[in-house]
């Protein structure tokens, strides 16, 4: 199988399969536009932690079909707690690392991996304890009743006008 | 209560070094450890330790008036009960004689009765001298204790050789004068153990006479009662008690004595608890059995057996002992031999057990509780309470295990203990496992939970395993170590269950590795050198991540395709780095740099790193912290925090920990307080700081020893060194509100982690704070849809979810289309709650067709209920805020179709400023809100709303509050002058053309202003100034006439007029100049050249750079710089200043130098400015570079022709979805990140060699505190006062020819 090379931000190169690269619909259309493989890409973006992330969830699911076609988009958001158990566990990295495989796989244009990133992210949000739903959420430095009615008056256009 | 548990020091082995009464319905307790003295006051309601510098020979409670002697060597310190049950210091004494004090009795009014071994004596404290009472010097043999007796009669004393005890009395015990001349012996057949009178709960009432108990080495217990029964003794042998029939040991037996009306309290405590009826309990009933004939109780235990006898003292009949019951008991096996009797007291009424005795062991002293009842139960139970151990030498460091359950503690003799704290079902438990002796320069590092431990010095890597059966003993030796001093030795995050790497940094700047396998956990682990990497020349201090918290458990496996940081450092002269470091292989370790921030710290004395890449940095003689956060962000300040702490001392101690939301709480040591800071949430409503204080430990409270060390433990637990003592709090919050700051007050947070959360956690979607953004966003129908679901919750009084049942993917979808459609299915399903169709005049009522109508109706019944209801999960003031973005947002709806979406944002966030002006002490507008009218094209309606919001004839105040002559066009502009120029001259009554000159002048309308002083006859200068104004200022003849007015003007002050002759002379830079140096206001120059020449003049330009632009650098201001090259028409460097630090733009130009050179100078003048900011609390930046406004902006602006680099866009994007995250909007953020739409060109991406744009990431740190202090405001900025430059000027010049 053909092997393309990929640079990253930090100018780390990865060798990877063809088949396993093409996962990224930019990856694709470059190679196509291109059109020979020798050239290695740069994706000046991407770091190589992050990369290196992502290349290896494509390696797992190199095999996986998909046609990129928007229906399939639409069935993977609504089932949107649903996350294999591979993918959970590799999603189970901390917000900041998630956050940059969100939008490294909105660069790159891989739907899925963009899908399940969105979803563990949700999830995450979601899996608040049900403790923290009472707590009040305050905004600091409170108005006083006074403060308050003064700035009603002063703000009487609202509802006058 | 937060004080969970300490850690005191080993208790003396002597029951003279110990004392407990009850004082005031408390009961009291104090002990001495070797250099201590503790005093707990009613199970730990109130807890002290008073440190000092010898060994603590005795202590002694009065029970009359809870005053505390303390004997150190040859010095008495006494100390006084202050309020809230403290301790403080009242007197000091010192015998000047060379033996230690060995035991201490209270006596009346004072009188306090010292023992040593050569001589007892009575001393009187009452007065401001001590004055000698009574003494008595040893004759042939030593003393062994001399006591006072509870009613103060009587002095008994023991010796150690001698078998005969002594008592002497006192005739008159209160008196001044003493007469105790009367003593006697009282005889015993063998030498005496020890003695003690007998302790009475109330020694003053008639019914307790002191009886005074002996335990010879025949181990007979007798009991001495006062008065003489034959012959003229002060007292008498009025019983004995055979102890060896039961006690079968030539030992001391372990024996104690209960007060008959402490045993009576007692009792009727057990009875309070008790929950049947009491008459039905057959032991309740022996035990009252028993109390009815007023006995004092003798407890005698044995290993095996508790033997319980009753003692009735009686003046008239003989007293005798009766054995009352015999019960099974577990009684420890280890417990040393007592010295006296055995320290017994009762608890207080609300706790389960009845009675506490301590027994002292080799290495610690045991509380032990028990019940009454179990008296008469088949078996007698004594249960632990307190384990009472620790270091007897000041500690000197503490060392975390990584799992956060043990710590180690070294004190200043180089013992280390090593301890696990337990804490769960709200029970504190201390195990102590193991102690090990090190040498004096050893590094120690405790291994997985603790039974291993890793000693590093100079000469070698010892590997010791541990267990509490064992001794330590020592597994490996690892001879390849460092030899340049070694600043710390930490374990790296990543480990398995069998495998960890340890690493040592040295002041050379190298780090050195080592594995310790454990593949069998059996004690057979193996220590093995890995590798040396040098990682920098230039080391000044370094220290290892605090892994304390969750994010760091959090799935170890998937950080090996992560760098984590690992440890920081930073140089003498500031450079600060984050480092991470792995083992490759096993004999190759890396280090490589994450990130590394330029600070201005020289010589940082303390660094200390999060998991959440927090870096606190102590410096200027310790009192200095800053806070940097070291993401590689080029877009933000680093510098999150930065505060100068005078109030508590120097800083000694810095430790973070994460709670279970991975919010990051820092613990700063001082030399009596700890005091916590959380993160902040950030608020687009209010101006507040990133980091707070929330809570303070007050450690002065419990002793008077200084702090040398904390740490934090799992879950919250924050453990304190101080002195040899080791306090333990827990995560609650203290009910003393003294010890929380402000930003803790007025929650309802259960402990630390809560509070934090409240300060940091994802906002509810109904939060106005993420529903403003939303709208920013140009989220309207999803708005909307939230507001429904918000009503109906409201409305229904459901408890509102934070999310409200919606689906995550609503909000990250981020498309209007389908949330349109949501909104619209949601409005059917609910359409009869909100509009009646009957109500409705057309016959096709379908949500779609009418959503507008649906919308007005659903808002207009919500705005109407949260006037009247509270919001439960809002605090009062978010609910108003609420309440008003509500509002703001129905009006922007009115305007909606005349609006774009940058004027949309401008109504809101002007309607933003409206609510908190007041409160955020604002004048102006701030220009963000002014750059979202600049880059609408709906400026006049813009205007028109601006005018009605202000709902008053327009002035020039107005004009320049709301920024209009930064925004509007320049045609709407000359519409503002003119009307400006009717309004003012209407204004005043007196019509004076001279108030509106400028307006004229600028609008070119001489003539119209030529009229209005024909008008004003009234006026002296009237018929000159209109013959002046008949010339031809187009010629220059006049234009110097007009141009010599002007200066003559200046002269007398009238700057506004001085400014319109110089523009009737047609020097409109002058003209401006008089606007911002005489009149303070860069807006009006800006205004009137504007107006004058147009927005292509030359003087514009000449004020933007000469002025404009330096105010905006000076003030960090992007959103003024965004405005000042757009309108210079340099797009890109526009769009870039939305991005990129502002001093990496205008950087080249030499006018800043300018402005910042006289920075010294501005600074004198102006002291009181700059006396504001050197207040302790931190300084915030009034434009944030952290704001997701720029990229909405951004987004805006950029287009095919203007853009910036690739890859700094991609980056800015990242840093912006932290910045929701901040703003606790994290599906905002997610949002943001899913459907950020990459402007780029497939087809050169990859094959041109991008013209990256160098940002340097040091000059990316801008130092906002060293910015230059300005002076007088405008659009709510400081700015400088122009150099001076205008020339002197004859006052003959002013007349009119």
């Amino acid at each position: 199988m053909s092997k393309i090379k990929l640079i990253s931000s930090d100018n780390e190169e990865f060798v990877v399969d063809q088949l396993i690269a093409e996962r990224s619909m930019l990856i694709k259309n470059m190679l196509e536009d291109v059109g020979e493989i020798n050239v290695p890409i740069p994706l000046p973006n991407v770091s190589s932690n992050v990369l290196r992330k992502v290349l290896e969830w494509c390696e797992h699911h190199k095999n996986d079909l998909y046609s990129g076609t928007e229906e399939e988009s639409d069935i993977r958001l609504k089932k949107s707690t649903d996350i294999d158990e591979w993918d959970r566990k590799f999603m189970a990295v901390d917000q900041e690392m998630l956050f940059e495989i969100v939008l490294a796989s909105n660069y790159l244009d891989i739907k899925p991996l963009l899908d399940t990133g969105c979803k563990t992210v949700a999830n995450m949000i979601r899996g608040k304890s049900p403790e923290d739903i009472r707590k009040t959420f305050n905004i600091p430095n409170d108005f006083t009743p006074e403060e308050e009615e003064q700035i009603r008056k002063e703000n009487e256009w609202a509802e006058d006008r | 209560m937060p004080l969970a548990f300490t850690n005191p020091g080993t208790p003396l082995k002597r029951t003279a070094a110990y004392d407990n009464v009850q004082w005031n319905q408390n009961r009291i307790l104090t002990f001495g450890t070797r250099y201590t003295v503790l005093i707990i006051v009613n199970n730990y309601e109130s807890y002290q330790n008073i440190q000092f510098g010898e060994s603590i020979g005795a202590v002694a409670l009065d029970q009359r008036t809870g005053f505390l002697a303390i004997a150190h060597g040859q010095v008495l310190d006494i100390y006084k009960p202050a309020d809230s049950l403290k301790w403080t210091h009242h007197y000091n004494y010192i015998t000047q004689l060379s033996e230690d004090i060995t035991q201490l009795s209270w006596g009346y009014n004072f009188d306090l009765l010292l023992c040593a071994s050569s001589y007892t004596k009575l001393i009187n404290f009452s007065e401001d001298k001590p004055r000698l009472v009574w003494s008595q010097n040893r004759i042939s043999d030593s003393f062994l204790s001399s006591t006072i007796s509870s009613d103060a009669c009587f002095i008994a004393s023991i010796e150690t050789k001698n078998p005969l005890a002594k008592v002497w009395q006192r005739t008159s015990p209160q008196g001044t004068v003493s007469s105790c001349d009367d003593f006697s012996y009282l005889v015993h057949p063998c030498r005496v153990r020890f003695s003690q009178w007998s302790k009475h709960l109330h020694p003053d009432a008639s019914g307790s006479t002191p009886f005074l108990s002996t335990v010879g080495y025949d181990n007979v217990l007798r009991i001495w009662q006062v008065g003489s029964r034959f012959g003229s003794q002060l007292m008498h042998l009025s019983c004995f008690l055979n102890l060896r029939k039961y006690y079968k040991s030539d030992q001391p037996p372990y024996c104690c004595f209960i007060d008959k009306d402490d045993f009576t309290i007692a009792l009727a405590h057990a009875i309070s608890r008790h929950s049947g009826q009491v008459h039905k309990d057959r032991i309740l009933n022996r035990l009252l059995a028993l109390a009815s004939g007023q006995p004092h109780i003798f407890l005698l235990f044995t290993f095996e057996c508790l033997y319980i006898f009753s003692l009735v003292i009686d003046q008239e009949t003989l007293s005798s002992f009766e054995l009352i019951n015999q019960v099974p008991t577990n009684f420890p096996k280890g417990a040393l031999q007592p010295d006296g009797f055995i320290p017994i007291y009762r608890t207080s009424k609300h706790e389960f057990y009845d009675y506490n005795i301590i027994l002292f062991f080799q290495n610690s002293a045991r509380e032990y509780m028990f019940s009454l009842t179990d008296f008469f139960y088949s078996d007698f139970e004594l249960r632990v309470s307190y384990d009472f151990y620790g270091h007897d030498y000041p500690i000197k460091s503490l060392t975390r295990t990584s799992n956060g359950h043990g710590i180690v503690s070294r004190d200043v003799n180089r013992i280390c203990m090593f301890q696990s704290y337990i804490s769960q079902d709200g029970k504190n438990q201390l195990i102590c496992r193991f102690r090990l002796l090190l040498g004096e320069s050893d590094f120690i590092l405790p291994l997985y939970a603790g039974e291993y431990a890793a000693v590093l010095n100079l000469n070698s890597l010892k590997l010791w395993h541990c267990n509490e059966a064992i001794p330590p003993t020592l597994l490996c030796t690892c001879r390849q170590v460092p030899t340049s001093p070694i600043i710390t030795f930490f374990i790296l995050p990543v480990q398995n269950n069998d495998n960890s790497a340890l690493c040592a940094l040295t002041e050379g700047g190298h780090a050195w590795f080592w594995s310790v396998s454990n593949e069998a956990h059996d004690g057979s682990a193996v220590l093995r050198f890995i590798d040396r990497v040098n990682f920098t020349k230039n080391l000044n201090i370094a220290s290892a991540v605090d892994v304390m918290g969750w994010s760091s458990t959090l799935n170890l496996s998937s950080l090996s395709s992560f760098d984590q940081e690992v440890f920081q450092s930073i140089s003498k002269d500031g450079l600060l780095q984050t480092w991470m470091a792995r083992v490759l292989g096993d004999d190759k370790a890396e280090i490589s740099e994450i990130s590394k921030v330029q600070t201005s710290i020289k010589s940082a004395t303390m660094i200390k790193g999060s998991t959440s890449k927090k870096v606190a940095v102590v410096s200027e003689n310790n009192r200095r912290l800053s806070i940097f956060d070291t993401r590689s962000s080029e877009f933000s300040e680093k510098e999150e925090f930065s505060s100068v702490f005078d109030d508590y001392g120097p800083i000694n101690d810095l430790d973070w920990t994460s709670t279970p939301n991975s919010h990051s709480i820092l613990a700063v040591g001082f030399l009596h307080d700890v005091i916590l800071l959380c993160q902040n949430r950030r608020s687009y409503m209010n101006d507040i700081p990133c980091w707070s204080r929330i809570r303070r430990y007050n450690l002065l409270e419990y002793t008077n020893s200084l702090i040398s060390d904390s740490s934090w433990l799992d879950n919250g637990t924050l453990v304190t060194a101080i002195g040899n003592g080791l306090f333990y709090f827990d995560n609650s919050l203290p009910e003393d509100q003294s010890l929380l700051f402000p930003a803790s007050l007025k929650r309802s947070a259960k402990n630390i982690f809560d509070l934090a959360y409240q300060l940091n956690g994802i906002l509810p979607v109904f939060h106005p704070q993420l529903l403003q953004q939303l709208l920013l966003r140009n989220q309207p129908f999803l708005f909307t849809n939230i507001l429904l679901r918000f009503y109906l919750c409201l409305k229904d009084d459901v408890d509102m979810h934070f999310l409200l049942n919606m689906d995550c993917s609503e909000f990250y979808c981020c498309d209007e289309e389908i949330s349109k459609d949501l909104l619209i299915k949601s409005l059917s399903q609910n359409s009869a709650e909100i509009l009646n169709p009957a109500e409705l005049d057309f016959e096709e009522t379908s949500v779609s067709k009418h959503l507008g109508l649906y919308i007005d109706e659903m808002i207009k019944k919500l705005t109407a209920l949260l006037k009247v209801k509270k919001v439960k999960t809002l605090t009062r003031s978010s609910q108003f805020l609420l309440l008003n973005l509500i509002e703001a947002f129905n009006k922007a709806r009115a305007l909606r179709d005349s609006l774009d979406l940058n004027g949309k944002r401008y109504c809101i966030m002007l309607n933003q400023y409206v609510l908190s002006k007041h409160q955020r002490q604002l004048t102006s507008l701030p220009t963000r809100e002014m750059a979202w009218a600049f880059h609408s094209s709906n400026k006049a309606v813009l205007l028109d709303h601006t005018k009605k919001l202000h709902g008053k004839p327009l002035l020039w105040n107005a004009v320049e509050e709301y920024a209009i002559p930064f925004w509007l066009n320049e045609q709407l502009l000359k519409d503002v002058f003119l009307e400006l120029s009717r309004n003012h001259y209407a204004e005043i009554d007196d019509r004076n053309p001279e108030n509106v000159s400028l307006y004229h002048i600028a609008l070119h309308k001489i003539n119209v202003f030529r009229d209005l002083w024909r008008l004003a006859s009234w006026h002296k200068e009237s018929a000159r100034t209109v013959k002046l104004l008949s010339n031809d200022f187009s010629k220059k003849k006049w234009k110097v006439v007009a141009s010599k007015n002007a200066f003559a003007l200046l002269s007398k002050h009238r700057y506004f007029y001085a400014s319109a002759f110089f523009l009737l002379a047609d020097s409109c830079y002058d003209a401006a100049k008089v606007c911002i140096r005489n009149l303070k206001s860069i807006s009006l120059a800006i205004a009137m050249t504007r107006v004058y020449e147009g927005d292509d003049g030359p003087t514009l330009k000449r004020l933007i750079n000469e002025y404009v632009l330096p105010l905006a650098v000076s003030q960090n201001d992007r959103w003024l710089t965004n405005w000042s090259f757009t309108i210079l028409k340099q797009e890109k460097k526009a769009l870039q200043s939305l991005v990129s630090p502002i001093r990496s733009l205008v950087s080249d130009n030499d006018f800043i130098q300018l402005y910042t050179s006289d920075k010294n100078d501005q600074e004198i003048h102006e002291n009181k400015d700059s006396q504001r900011n050197s207040t302790n609390e931190p300084v915030r930046n009034k434009f944030p570079s952290d704001d997701p406004a720029f990229i909405l902006l951004y987004e805006c602006l950029r287009s095919s022709n203007v853009q910036i680099d690739e890859s700094l866009e991609y980056r800015f994007v990242l840093h912006n979805a932290n910045v929701y995250c901040q703003l606790g909007c994290d599906l905002i953020a997610l949002g943001l990140l899913r459907n950020w739409k990459f402007q780029k060109n497939p087809a050169t991406a990859h094959l041109e060699t991008e013209d990256y744009m160098v940002t340097d990431k040091q000059s990316a740190v801008e130092k906002t505190h060293d910015s230059p202090k300005l002076g007088k405001t405008l659009m709510g900025q400081d700015i400088r006062p122009t150099p001076d430059d205008v020339p002197e000027f004859n006052e003959s010049a002013f007349s009119f020819e």
